[in-house]
This record gives structure tokens, sequence and C-alpha cells, in this order.
């Protein structure tokens, strides 16, 4: 009984300990900093393309070179002047229709370009696979992507299970534009091009140590019973 | 005897089992008085006119309230660019002067740059398209650096505190701080930390008067530092402003175009809704007030997933902003 009940108290010393440990740390914590796209993934479907994709925000433009930078700058300029986003391109129009909301109703949250360096011949290679880690994304409504002059609607486009990263195919690079919903209204749900619901697949903390401490007991219990089979 | 034995051991095993649960609950209630004591500041509710204490007294809001924001941004002024609608300047210093203009007083509350709070995320067109909740220096990174960023500030510093109006607020960029600095003069100080390998003039429990680029660094260094919390570094801040304070109105009292030709100086490096004489005007006012000190938001740091996030104690901070905003309804 002794040996059992100092095995207890020294389970509940180990759980009081997780508690300091997650006080502050010693040690230089540097200041946060605001990334608003983040790119994670951005792969050839040709497994020969050595092409590396380079994600750049409108803000850090100046990394870019001349003629690529312009092309940002003038996406910046053409959504600035912008009332009505749906006016930039029909079939993004026709899909913001579907949803049942209006150019009013929509912002762009980020400017971002993708370029690519290290491959001299992906046009042959095909398409790329994109993911961005970006926030906001909870009111996604669509991708635009300036190309050539034009602005053009990625329909592939699609946030991710868990909220935060958005996917998508391209074979051509430069501006793009993540588009949200603004007006608090909830679209049209039977268009299935985006799925923004979280899935939480992490076990809250109380549940874990609920369980842990149910298994320790059920060992303690059958030890004490096995121990008492014996004696008998 | 067998049967006897047979309901002790039963007993015995009942008693473990309720042991064991006894044991559980204190560890899951310990736990949970833990998380609890990181008191969060969630949604600030709108402006109340009325509000009721744990005494049973009714508060009303105080209208002779008036609020200036100051923000001291992390980058020099060259390195400011504004032709983006977003940028990287984040307000690393926040100070809320609030003057009631009945009383005659001047006080202020010290915000501390690692306060998680809520905010909200401007587009590319500098529309509001939805809020996040982060550290409260982070707020002025959305927008073009200047006034649409410093409103976006001013609105988070509003919602960290119920929903107080911020009436004009005042940025100013880091090289602003040797200029003025040097124009009153130079601010003295016992050195509060140990700058050695940053600079090593400057020494722990030493009076020295901050001149140049020293007084930059005594206020922004904490890299390298033995506590180089923001939280410590706010204590030599809140230093610096108070002396500063002190020695500017000594100034302004013996010298009338002190105040003009300090703003003409400064202009350069800040960004501000009032125009020149807006804010000659406020401290011709102020400097008639009594300065009743600075205060800080009491809360606990914590290092979030990569950074330091502080949480203000949310009964501490309801506190303070009755005292600071509301008086008893009569």
């Amino acid at each position: 009984m002794k040996k059992i009940i100092t095995l207890i108290l020294a389970l509940t010393l180990a759980f009081m300990s997780v508690v300091p440990a997650l006080a502050v740390e010693d040690g230089f914590v540097s200041s946060p900093s605001r990334d608003d796209v983040v790119l994670e993934e951005g792969k050839n479907e040709d497994p020969d393309c050595t092409a590396k994709v380079i994600l750049t925000m409108f803000k850090d433009r100046d990394k870019l070179a001349a003629h690529i930078r312009e092309k940002l700058q003038e996406a910046y300029e053409i959504i600035m002047n912008c009332e009505d986003l749906t006016t930039l391109c029909k079939e993004f129009a026709a899909y913001v229709a579907k949803l049942g909301l209006t150019g009013k109703d929509l912002a762009v949250s980020v400017l971002f370009d993708l370029s690519y360096e290290g491959c001299l011949d992906h046009d042959g290679h095909g398409y790329f696979n994109i993911k961005v880690g970006a926030k906001n994304l909870e009111n996604f409504v669509g991708l635009l992507h300036y190309n050539n002059g034009k602005w053009e609607f990625v329909d592939n486009a699609k946030v991710l299970p868990d909220g935060e990263t958005l996917q998508f195919r391209i074979k051509d690079f430069s501006p793009f534009a993540i588009v949200v919903n603004t007006s608090g209204k909830v679209p049209n749900a039977d268009i299935p091009d985006t799925d923004t619901q979280v899935e939480n697949t992490q076990m809250p903390m109380h549940f874990m140590i609920g369980a842990a401490a149910v298994l320790v007991s059920a060992t303690v219990i059958a030890v004490v019973f096995k121990k008492k089979e014996v004696k008998e | 005897m067998k049967k006897t034995n047979k309901k002790a051991s039963k007993k015995k095993a009942l008693l473990l089992v309720l042991v064991c649960v006894l044991v559980m609950c204190s560890a899951l209630l310990g736990i949970s008085i833990w998380e609890n004591q990181q008191n969060f500041v969630g949604e600030q509710p709108t402006e109340d006119v009325t509000v009721e204490n744990t005494d049973g007294v009714e508060y009303k809001l105080n209208e002779n309230i008036e609020t200036v924001l100051v923000m001291g941004l992390d980058k020099f002024s060259e390195d400011v660019d504004s032709s983006s609608y977003d940028n990287d300047q984040q307000a690393d210093f926040l100070m809320l002067f609030v003057l009631d203009n009945q009383n005659k007083t001047c006080k202020a509350i010290h915000i501390n740059r690692d306060t998680m709070v809520k905010m909200n995320v401007l587009g590319v067109a500098g529309k509001e398209i939805g809020t996040t909740t982060q550290q409260i220096a982070l707020a002025h990174t959305y927008g073009n650096g200047q006034n649409v960023s410093c409103r976006n500030t001013a609105k988070a510093v509003s919602n960290l505190l119920d929903g107080i109006n911020v009436t004009h607020y005042v940025s100013v960029t880091m090289d602003a701080v040797p200029v003025f600095n040097d124009l009153v003069g130079g601010v003295t100080v016992e050195v509060l930390d140990d700058f050695t390998g940053i600079d090593d003039t400057l020494v722990k429990g030493e009076t020295v008067t901050l001149m140049g680029d020293k007084a930059l660094t005594y206020v922004r260094n904490r890299y390298g530092l033995e506590d180089s919390t923001n939280k410590n570094r706010m204590i030599r801040q809140k230093q610096y402003i108070e002396e500063l304070y002190r020695i500017t109105r000594e100034k302004a009292e013996n010298d009338e175009n002190f105040v003009l030709s300090a703003w003409k100086a400064l202009s350069q490096y800040t960004v501000s809704d009032c125009y020149e004489q807006d804010l000659l005007q406020i401290y011709e006012k102020v400097s008639g007030y009594e300065y009743l000190g600075t205060v800080s938001i009491e809360g606990k740091s914590i290092v979030g997933e990569s950074f330091m996030e502080f949480y203000p104690d949310e009964v501490k901070l309801e506190e303070l902003v009755l005292e600071m905003f509301y008086v008893p309804e009569e």
C-alpha cells in the first residue's frame, strides 16, 4: 500500500512539474514579424524540373528584377483603382455571382509575386503545384493571376482543411492576388471549390492527462489484485 | 474466512480507485487554475457609457478626457517606404497620454509592445478584411506605414482599453530620439542595465548624461543584455521618458520658441493626425498640467509559438480603465 501511495504521489508531482516548464524561458526572444503569405511548397509535376519557386511579397518588390517588379506594380495599381474586383475577369465575376456575392463584398487581402529560378526548360515541364500559408483564409473567395496584362481566375485554388494553406496549380508565374469576402455574408454553400473546414486534430491536454491517470490507476489496481491472488 | 477476505480486498480496491480519481481531479484542477492565470484580454466590448464596478457604484465615461498616442517605430526614416499597402515598421514603443482637461492633469499608460490584442487586418486597398489577435506592435504594419498604419494602431489600443477613444496620434522613427535628446541638452539617467559589449560607457549604477546615439542605444537595445525582455526595456524607457518630459517642460518654460523649434527639427521623422499648430496647442495646454506619472499594465509574459506574448491581467486592466477614463455617476 505504501508503495502504491508513493507511486501516485510521484505521478502527481510529475504532473505539477509540467506547469513551471511552460513558464517564461531565459534567453533572447526576437520580435515577431508579419508574413502574410509564406511559400510552403512549389513543385513541378515533372520530376526532372529543377526550378525553385520564389514568393515575393509586394512590399519586398525591390528584390525583384525590373521587368517582374513592373508587372507587380501594374497589378497593384489596377487593384488600387478598381472599385469592383469582378470587373477584372469574367470567369471570376461568374463565380462570385454563383456565391451570391457582389464586387462590393470583396477585397484583395494579399498581393504577391511567384517566380522561379534554376530551370531553363520549365515551359516544357508542365504545371507547378503550389501551397502557400496565408492568413484570413476563412473568408477566401478566389485567387486571381495577372498574366500578360490580363487578370485570370485560378479556378483550382482551394483552402486546405487546416484553414491556413492555399493550394493551387499553375503553369505561368507573376503576380497573384488573394481575394476575400469582407461583407460578413455567408456565400452559397453549393460551390465545392473551397473547403474551409478546420479539423482540430489536437487532443485537449486535460483529456490526455485524464487518460494517463486512468491507465496508471488501472495498472496499479491490476497489480494489487494480482498480488492478493498470489497471497491467497 | 475466504468471503471476509474477499470483501476486505474489494473494499481496499474501491478505496484505491477513489484515491486515484481524487489525485487525477486534483491534477486537472491545478492545471486549470494555472491556465486561467494566463488572463487573456479577449474581445473588448464597445464603448459603455455607464459601468458598475464591484462596489455597486455606477461610473460613466469622463467626457473631459483627451488622449494622445505616441508610437516609437523600429525603423530609421530612410528605411521607411510608404508606397505599399503594408510595411515592416513595428510600433516598438507605445505610450498613451491621458489628459484630464477639467482637473488639469496628465497621466501616461505605457503599453507593452508584445500585448496580445485583437486588431484589424487591412487589405491591399486599405479596406478592413478581418481581424487577428497578435502583438500590438504589429498593428502598425498594416497600411502604408503612415496615417493608415497609425490609425490601425490607435484602434488596437482602443480595443485593448475597452473601446476608449484615442483622440490623437503621433508616430516617430528611431532617428528622432537622438535629435530630440540633444535638443534638450541630453538626458541624465542612472544606468539600470549592464551594457558591456554593447556600449562600455554605459555602466550599471553609474549616472550618465545620454547624448546622440547613446540615448537611442539606452532606450532601444535589449539583445545582449542580461535581461533581454521587452518588459525590462520598458523600465528604462519609462525612466528616460519621465526625465525627458521634465527637462522639456523646463526648456519650454525658459524659452518660448523651444517647442516650435523642436517640432521643426522632429517633423521629418514624425507622422501625426495633427497639424503643427494643433500639436503646439496641445503642448501649451499640457505644460500647465500636473504630471501624475506613468503606469504600465500588469500581466504576464510567456513565450508563444515563436515570439513573446504579453497577456494583461484582466481584472487589473479593468481597474486601470475605470480609474483613468471613468468618473462616478452623480
